[in-house]
């Protein structure tokens, strides 16, 4: 017999062993700053449905007076993403939080009236790579379907609010949710 | 046109789900099958709207990437629950041999 398969089994055992050595982590740990961070968003996004549902039609429905509210979002969402991806085995709360961003990228665009044909694959790919337009602006280059600017007198359909505002919540209920798991997975 | 139903589109997403995730759905079941059906209850809305022409197809196209997006969030926790409980079930198996191991090899190596 061939020395090397002599050693085999000796080998696998010791690789069995040593593999109990230590506990095995597939997710990361519970992370408050996230589910915090979630909350908030949560709440704000609350907040801001509510001010438009309050008046869709008046002067506080604009893109251009929720501009403060877009660009905090941007804000809270980047920095949740920036604290996910320093986090150990945390892949799966990163792509939560990107899908998130897409979808506050897609309410911007929706309240500014950027998208006026059905989406196609461009588009997709523009907010996937640049994510919130903030600016007061339809921009190709944020999956708008074309560029056009001074949009800040837009506002949201009021039929669109609460299909949007259950979707988001849900989204971030499932960043929370998958958090509470950890937390609980961890007896912690 | 047909109209959707809640009920028959939650049962067709949880019946898929319920496929996918196999021995793991348990774990998840009752997670999922709220989630699900929150879904199906936004898809037939966006339906709904659409149809009575209260949103354009433009704006039905966005809601739909929208709901792609929370759906797969939603798919994501659910992975995440899934592999914690696998994580659970390697950690306990391991964690009833660390005795016998230490024991053998004559310190606290576990």
């Amino acid at each position: 017999m061939h020395p090397a398969r002599l050693f085999m089994p000796v080998v696998l055992a010791a690789g069995l062993v040593l593999s109990a050595c230590s506990n095995i982590q597939l997710v990361s740990r519970y992370d408050e700053t996230t589910d915090a961070g979630a909350a908030k968003l949560q709440r704000d996004l609350s907040s801001f449905f509510v001010g438009i549902d309050a008046a869709p039609m008046g002067d506080e429905a604009t893109f251009a007076a929720n501009q403060g509210f877009y660009k905090r979002a941007a804000i809270d969402v980047s920095a949740l993403q920036a604290r996910a991806a320093g986090l150990y085995k945390n892949a799966i709360t990163i792509e939560q939080l990107v899908l998130v961003r897409d979808n506050l990228a897609w309410l911007a665009l929706l309240h500014k009236g950027c998208v006026t044909a059905p989406l196609n694959a461009e588009q997709k790919e523009a907010v996937r790579q640049n994510g919130i337009d903030t600016s007061l602006d339809c921009r190709t280059d944020h999956g708008a379907t074309a560029d056009a600017s001074g949009r800040g007198d837009r506002r949201l359909n009021p039929a669109l609010l609460g299909v949007v505002h259950s979707l988001l919540d849900q989204q971030l209920g499932s960043v929370m949710a998958l958090e509470m798991a950890k937390k609980r997975g961890q007896g912690g | 046109m047909a109209e959707l139903s809640v009920g028959t589109l939650a049962k067709a997403m949880i019946g898929a789900a319920k496929g996918s995730f196999n021995r793991d759905w348990p774990v998840v079941k009752e997670f999922a099958e709220g989630e699900l059906k929150k879904l199906a209850q936004t898809l037939v809305q966006i339906g709904r709207l659409t149809a009575l022409g209260r949103v354009n197809h433009a704006e039905a196209s966005v809601l739909l990437e929208m709901q792609k997006n929370t759906a797969r969030a939603v798919m994501l926790a659910l992975q995440g629950m899934s592999l914690l409980m696998v994580e659970q079930a390697i950690n306990a198996a391991l964690g009833a041999v660390r005795d016998l191991v230490n024991g053998a090899i004559g310190f606290a190596l576990v």
